[in-house]
């Protein structure tokens, strides 16, 4: 049997973050939560994601810090990075993310999952 | 005092007040005028000698209950100058403003008065422009809190409906919510568009073409219309605009749904495009109910509606953030039983085309 992949998903909102990790384990996907962009980090080391799911604004680190991290570590430079927003995605905020995928919050779950298969049928 | 030659030349003298921009007049302690310079009476659109003689208040019959008349009886009765900005209405209707200074003379009172109007419209469009700045950032505070509260509610609503998939009674209620959310999110949505950034954008829109689109996506709604209504497209020949076109069409039938909702007895509304100086241009004119001048005020305000639940007040604000967005100006013409015509206006893509 295939392992899982697996999710690192990064929100500061507790209410949002248990029940986007129940759904997407109700997907088949292995979840990984943490809830600001420097435990994300700790996590990642950890872990070791498939696919990165995180929130734009968020206390202590916010989206660009963290996939700046990221990106720069070669253990994780590759991992898809699909970046949540409740404002508008303005062509600065996405210049300064630079995530594979920019959604909306409130979130569309329907799109979410169909955003997140596309991006692991992409990288097979 | 004068210099010698135009001293006493009462004639040359009058000619010269005759060139002035600022109305001067002299009238009696009963209020008769005594003396009146061309601009005075073309300030009261009156020719002088309908005025002179006659007392203020068989010319302008009404005048001796505005508040500029209790301001010159002050002035005749302490004997003091005052200056006050009056806005005159005419017999037709017609408006306009006047800066007044007003000064006790041993014949009565002299008053000198300025047409303000350019000026005080002016400033009434900067003010409404501030407002709908002002609107847009709170518009966009709110947007942001109500997504962040909506977020979780619709994710624990379908962590809810896909796990009780199983209990068929459910399926009802959660569409339910699942609907009236939507509707939540869609309304956030529209508050977020409202102060949105401009963006440069590349793609271009063909007004002419979103006229036509605009026509066939709103006939069907206007034949079923009872009296009928009549959609013409009349077309120009505009350059190309830097606006996305499904944006702009968005906006184009936004105008031709508030047109159709002014049109309760039926009529026609027209659908034109053209450019001038300023730019090209899309317009939609209805011949309808039009707009009291306290709508007009406030009818690109979010949430402004006079449609009660019927309507969401989101319209006009959103064509406007969206012109506006792009350099553009909505030019907003209406008058109550006369119909309404809204123009959007936007600056030439010109330079910026052929820059690559
Ligand atoms: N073509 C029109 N004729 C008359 N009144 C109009 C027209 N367009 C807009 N209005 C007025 O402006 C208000 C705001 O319009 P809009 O922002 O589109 O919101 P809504 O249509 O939901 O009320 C309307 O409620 C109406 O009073
Ligand atoms: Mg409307």
């Amino acid at each position: 049997m295939r392992m899982p992949h697996r999710i690192l998903l990064v929100e500061d909102d507790a209410i949002s973050r248990d029940a986007l990790a129940a759904l997407l384990v109700d997907d088949g996907y292995d979840v990984v939560a943490a809830p600001d962009g420097l435990d994300a980090l700790a996590a990642a080391a950890r872990a070791r994601p498939d696919l990165v799911v995180t929130d734009f604004q968020m206390p202590r680190m916010d989206a660009p810090a963290l996939v700046a991290r990221l990106r720069a570590d070669p253990t994780t430079r590759a991992v898809p990075i699909i970046a949540l927003s409740v404002d508008p995605w303005t062509a600065p905020m996405r210049a300064a993310t630079r995530a594979d995928v920019y959604l909306d919050k409130p979130l569309d779950v329907a799109a979410l999952s169909a955003c997140i298969r596309s991006q692991f049928d992409r990288r097979r | 005092m004068a210099h010698p030659g135009f001293h006493d030349d009462v004639e040359k003298l009058r000619g010269v007040m005759d060139t002035l921009r600022e109305g001067l007049q002299v009238l009696s302690q009963d209020w008769r005028y005594l003396y009146l310079n061309a601009a005075a009476a073309r300030h009261g659109r009156r020719r002088p000698e309908e005025l002179l003689g006659r007392t203020m208040l068989e010319c302008f019959p009404g005048i001796e209950h505005t508040p500029m008349f209790a301001r010159l009886e002050r002035c005749l009765r302490d004997q003091c100058t005052d200056q006050i900005e009056n806005e005159f209405v005419y017999a037709d209707g017609a408006r306009a403003w006047f800066e007044l200074r007003i000064q006790p003379t041993p014949e009565g009172l002299v008053v000198l008065s300025l047409d303000v109007s350019e000026r005080k419209q002016l400033e009434g469009a900067l003010r409404r422009a501030d407002r709908l700045t002002a609107l847009g950032q709170m518009a966009a505070g709110v947007a942001h809190n109500l997504g962040n509260i909506l977020n979780p509610l619709a994710l624990n609503l379908e962590l809810i409906a896909r796990r009780t998939r199983a209990d068929g009674s459910l399926s009802g209620p959660l569409d339910a919510m699942r609907g009236v959310l939507r509707h939540g999110i869609e309304t956030v949505s529209l508050l977020k568009d409202f102060n949105r950034e401009a963006t440069i954008s590349r793609v271009t829109a063909d007004l002419n073409a979103i006229a036509g689109e605009t026509a066939e996506l709103c006939s069907a709604a206007a034949v079923r219309r009872q009296p009928v209504v009549e959609i013409h497209v009349t077309v120009g020949d505009p350059p190309r605009v830097p606006v996305s076109p499904g944006e702009l069409l968005a906006a184009v039938v936004n105008l031709v749904t508030n047109a159709l909702d002014a049109l309760p007895e039926g009529g026609r509304i027209d659908v034109r495009t053209g450019h001038g100086s300023d730019g090209a241009w899309v317009e939609v004119e209805d011949d309808g109910v039009g707009m009291p001048e306290a709508v007009q005020a406030r009818a690109f305000e979010p949430f402004f509606t006079t449609k009660g639940d019927a309507g969401t007040g989101l319209g006009l604000a959103t064509v406007y953030a969206l012109v506006k967005r792009h350099g553009g100006e909505v030019q907003l013409r209406s008058g109550v039983g006369a119909g309404t015509s809204v123009r959007l206006v936007f600056p030439s893509s010109a330079e910026r085309a052929s820059g690559g």
